[in-house]
């Protein structure tokens, strides 16, 4: 899975790194089970400090997309996560993004087309959801 | 030995100007390092640069070649100015052509409005850093020319041959940096397919390590070789050829991984990404330097491919440029500066006189004959013409295989800047030694010859 950085950005790195994991967690390109690089070695690839991957590490595993490992690494392993708690942040979040676009001249059908192309490209399934199924 | 140095000269201009053209062809969209699209590069204007370059190119290296051509008829002092004066105008002249028609291409890019999609991003494929984490290189294989050096070091030291310790060390330390740093170097996400990125990063990688291996080995059996060459000729000479064919074997295993990637450019190019940062390129003094604060790596392909070249906007780069100039200092301190101090202060070469053997020690080498072998003793202050054959000349002491018109072959031990010395005839052959004192040189002159008779 490729990743993309842009270094002269203002979103630090270590949450494009962590958004971009998500993303590719969400569009199938990271199986779920699929072994992350260690910390070192994707510090070294990206150029930044191993504290850098370390953050996005734990900010993956504490909103649980990941589980970490001393002997494996970093697997992905998302967590189902139904609480209110989390479903109140969503629709925060959505409202945020909905308001931008609508204010910004979008009509809304053409948001709830985007909305749905958008969620054509995430083929995430877990397995849980797979036997539920 | 002008003739030597000439050609030397030559050799290094050769390598300097192919270097130059190399970085200034047109590769993976950059012309003179500046980012071009196809249809600008078939384009009549860029056709006349090419040509106006390579013509440029071409005549300042000519004349370049024809200012070395005084030093065959030179000497001395002037000889010495002339020859440093020379290599600054191939560093600075030699890229003077590559520096106005990227000028010249730049201003054409602008005029023209040529546009090629800057890509500032940096990508990295996961997938590739967590299959390279467990590919492994053949390291092993390094113990094989770090044992050779090992032996090396030990004959230098038996055999009290300094400058070839402090280059046996050099690349001891040149193999275990070299190592850790091919194994730390970071993974390249070259195309947008998985499979091709590690295929290319696993061959860049391999061929970094055995260039390493085949330099090591190159390098001990040059060394090897002349060692034994004035002793066992024929084996020594055989040493000098596997050191040669090592550093072919080098230079096949870099262009390899750099035919592979063209192979593969031809064959997908869609799939390859492109950084075309036309400002982080500048030309510097000996070719194309890459300086870019906003690039977070430290190492990056250089334009031909070949190798990777230092960020020099990290601090990595001065603090390596720095270790580079310091090692050289200490090198060349340790081999011009150390003599030549002892030497101030008469601690370079003793001349001893006992009564059965005549000594001379030095830090550098050391002898001793027994007063029944010396056959003749001669005292001159002047040897005449003549030449090394092997050993060691640093201009402030001489040791080795020597050749006089007046004397013939013979083995020297000589403090150079004290033109007092005493040839001996032996049984085992004819030796030139002097103390680092010229009377004291003459003293034990006058004492031996009574000896002796």
């Amino acid at each position: 899975m490729i990743i993309e950085l842009d270094y002269e950005s203002e979103t630090p790195i270590y949450l494009q790194l962590r958004n971009e994991i998500v993303r590719g967690i969400g569009s199938g390109q990271f199986k779920y089970g699929e072994t992350l690089p260690a910390v070192r070695t994707l510090a070294k690839d990206l150029q930044v400090n191993t504290m850098t991957v370390s953050k996005a590490y734990n900010l993956l595993k504490q909103e649980g997309y990941i589980v970490t490992d001393r002997r494996h690494g970093a697997k992905v392993c998302p967590n189902r996560d139904e609480s209110d708690e989390y479903r109140q942040k969503l629709e925060q979040e959505i409202s945020l993004i909905a308001s931008e676009a609508i204010v910004k001249g979008m009509d809304k059908e053409d948001f709830m087309t985007l909305c749905q192309n958008m969620l054509q490209t995430i083929s995430f399934t877990s397995p849980r959801l797979k036997n539920q199924s | 030995m002008k003739w030597f140095v000439l050609g030397v000269m030559l050799f290094i201009e050769a390598v300097i100007y192919y270097q130059s053209k190399s970085d200034a062809a047109y590769r993976e969209k950059r012309l003179f390092l500046i980012s071009v699209p196809e249809y600008a590069y078939d384009s009549q204007e860029v056709k006349e640069l090419c040509l106006g370059f390579k013509k440029e190119s071409q005549r300042n290296y000519f004349l370049i070649t024809l200012l070395a051509l005084p030093t065959l008829f030179i000497s001395g002092m002037i000889y010495l100015v002339y020859l440093m004066a020379w290599f600054v105008l191939l560093v600075i002249g030699a890229n003077f052509a590559f520096r106005k028609y990227r000028r010249l291409l730049k201003e054409l890019k602008r005029e023209k409005q040529w546009i090629v999609i800057e890509d500032k991003k940096m990508h990295v494929d996961l997938k590739l850093s967590a299959y390279m984490e467990k590919a492994k290189t053949c390291w092993y294989l390094l113990a094989i020319p770090l044992s050779m050096d090992l032996a090396l070091f030990g004959f230098g030291i038996y055999y009290k041959q300094t400058i070839l310790v402090a280059t046996v060390l050099i690349m001891i330390m040149i193999l275990c940096v070299g190592s850790y740093f091919i194994s730390r170097i970071a993974n390249q996400t070259y195309t947008t397919d998985t499979d091709l990125n590690i295929q290319l990063n696993l061959a860049r990688k391999n061929s970094y390590f055995m260039a390493l291996f085949y330099v090591g080995c190159g390098d001990a059996c040059f060394n090897l070789g002349l060692l034994i060459l004035d002793k066992q000729f024929i084996a020594g000479l055989l040493c000098l050829g596997i050191a040669v064919c090592f550093m072919i074997l080098m230079v096949s295993g870099l262009l390899s991984f750099y035919r592979l990637k063209e192979r593969m450019i031809r064959l997908h190019e869609d799939k390859f990404y492109y950084q075309n940062v036309d400002e982080a390129w500048r030309i510097g003094l000996i070719g194309a330097v890459y300086d870019n604060p906003a690039d977070p790596r430290t190492l990056i392909p250089s334009p031909n491919g070949m190798q990777m070249i230092f960020n020099a906007a990290k601090p990595g780069y001065r603090y390596f440029m720095l270790t580079v100039f310091v090692v050289i200092f200490v090198f060349f301190g340790y081999i011009f500066g150390y003599p030549y101090y002892l030497d101030q202060h008469h601690e370079l070469a003793e001349l001893t006189l006992t009564e059965t053997t005549l000594h001379v020690d030095s830090p550098f080498y050391e002898h001793e004959w027994t007063l029944t072998s010396i056959e003749k003793i001669e005292f001159s202050d002047d040897l005449g013409e003549g030449f090394r054959v092997n050993g060691t000349d640093t201009g402030v002491y001489g040791k080795g295989h020597y050749r006089f018109d007046r004397y013939g072959d013979c083995e020297v031990y000589l403090a150079s800047l004290h033109p007092s010395y005493i040839i001996l005839y032996t049984q085992d052959g004819v030796y030139i030694v002097n103390d680092d004192e010229q009377e004291k040189t003459k003293a034990v002159y006058e004492q031996l010859v009574k000896k002796v008779e």
